[in-house]
């Protein structure tokens, strides 16, 4: 996996016929970013986001499978805190058939911090065997942090399989006993709780990435 | 034989509603006690009022461990000092591998004992011996803790964590119920197992065949928030037999 640095405004990339790119983005200071993507055929794409802090991060992400076989996993974590507003608006397009995009996002928000997703999955409508599936997952920590999450399915054709689910939640107090009865201090059972949520965003991740990360989960939980 | 847990006349409410009526209990090392009872009787809010629940108020009375008073200690606190509560309805948590679990809450203890993290050869040699107890096969450490488990492996799960953490006094809410014969055997015999003369046990149940395999000391019938009988081993097979009506009846 290749760190990918954004610049504000919008960057276009192609992912060429038969190639594969595995992408990091990491954010950590403010700014508004547009990425259009295009997969071609028989090529994949891995792209990771994570998000930082107290940053104000509007992204927009425009991916279109144009070729058939194409594949796109998006990732995407964001660990807020202090009056961070984080924004992300992901368009997955489906135009050719056979092609399969599978997204995880998770937020863990604290402070009064925002995210507000918006994700629309389009199948166009000779998109047949498509496979998209889009997850967006919150978590607050604090009563005045807010997350909204929009999921849109715009499908056409009709040999597909969609799927999507959003949630925003809280710390889950059954686990969170479970785990104390157990002589797990409670600042330790937070950490694990919030550890295990992350983690489905960062399957696709180094391993020395996401350990990386243990310090914001940590310093947000406290 | 000295007093492990001594509790007088506790009264404990869920949010207004007052659940437990003024109870009294001792519990010495090396014994096990059964706490029978319909339902809505308060066993449950016994066992999660001496784990330290905190949607649990203690409105009256006393619950000392070992002298000190519990009320005031979190639920980690009081597994620190020994306390174990096995849960009716063991808590899924998907994502967390029961060795992560484990290792964890071991090290958490041990922390408090001021001793450092547990070795990786230790922490193994462990895992094993006490699934084995159990009879837990090898793939249950990497399976994330209770998350598609049958009831009985639930269960069985909570007798494991007992034996992980070896408690001075285990309270094990319903640890029969949902279970067929070979999981109540396993549950059974498990927990006998770990019945020593420095340990003491209470077991809500609501019925007599896990008494088979753990032969208590004492039966308490509790009613309406308070315990309305006691009797030894025989009380069990006569509550099968009769029920609760003529218990509560000379009421």
């Amino acid at each position: 996996m290749e760190t990918l640095e954004l610049i504000e405004g919008t960057t276009s990339l192609r992912i060429e016929a038969g190639s594969s790119k595995s992408w990091l983005v990491m954010q950590r200071a403010g700014g508004t970013f547009r990425l259009d993507i295009a997969v071609e055929e028989d090529a994949s794409l891995e792209l990771a986001f994570i998000v930082l802090g107290d940053v104000c991060v509007a992204n927009s992400l425009d991916v279109s499978l144009t070729g058939k076989g194409a594949s796109c996993r998006l990732r995407g974590l964001w660990l807020l805190g202090g009056a961070a507003d984080v924004k992300f608006d992901v368009r997955m397009n489906h135009e050719v058939p056979a092609c399969t995009s599978e997204q995880m996002f998770k937020g863990i928000l604290g402070g009064s911090a925002r995210s507000n997703f918006f994700g629309l999955i389009k199948v166009a409508q000779d998109a047949q065997k498509t496979d998209a599936r889009q997850q967006c997952h919150n978590l607050l920590l604090t009563g005045e942090a807010r997350a909204d999450a929009r999921p849109q399915l715009e499908i056409y054709a009709d040999d597909v399989v969609c799927t999507h689910g959003a949630t925003v939640g809280r710390l889950d107090d059954d686990e969170l006993f479970y785990m104390r009865s157990r002589g797990i201090s409670l600042d330790e059972a937070k950490k694990i709780q919030l550890t295990v949520f992350a983690a489905a965003a960062l399957d696709i991740v180094p391993e020395d990435v996401s350990a990386g990360l243990q310090g914001w989960i940590d310093a947000i939980t406290l | 034989m000295n007093t492990l847990l001594k509790i007088e006349n506790l009264h404990a409410a869920v949010g207004e509603k007052e659940i437990l009526r003024g109870i009294d209990l001792e519990i010495k090392a090396g014994e096990v006690h059964a706490i029978m009872g319909p339902n809505g009787a308060g066993k449950s809010t016994l066992a999660a009022t001496l784990a330290g629940r905190d949607n649990i108020t203690v409105t009256e009375g006393s619950v000392r461990f070992e002298g000190e008073d519990l009320v005031p200690l979190s639920p980690e606190e009081r597994s620190w000092k020994g306390i174990f509560l096995g849960f009716q309805y063991p808590v899924e948590i998907p994502g967390l591998t029961n060795a992560n679990f484990m290792k964890a809450a071991v090290n958490e203890h041990r922390k408090q004992r001021g001793l450092g993290p547990i070795s990786a050869v230790e922490f193994l040699r462990m895992m094993k011996e006490k699934m084995a107890l159990v009879e837990m096969d090898a793939s249950f450490s990497s399976r994330a803790v209770n998350a598609g488990f049958s009831g009985g492996e639930k269960k069985r799960n909570e007798v494991f964590q007992m034996a992980m953490l070896d408690p001075k006094l285990a309270i094990l809410d319903e640890s029969d119920s949902g279970l067929d014969v070979d999981a109540l055997r396993i549950v059974g015999t498990g927990v006998d197992k770990l019945r020593r003369p420095d340990n003491a046990t209470i077991l809500i149940t609501h019925y007599q065949r896990l008494l088979d395999y753990i032969v208590p000391d004492y039966i308490h019938v509790l009613y309406k928030g308070r315990i309305v009988m006691t009797g030894d081993k025989d009380l069990a097979r006569e509550i099968e037999d009769r029920g609760y009506d003529w218990i509560i009846n000379t009421l």
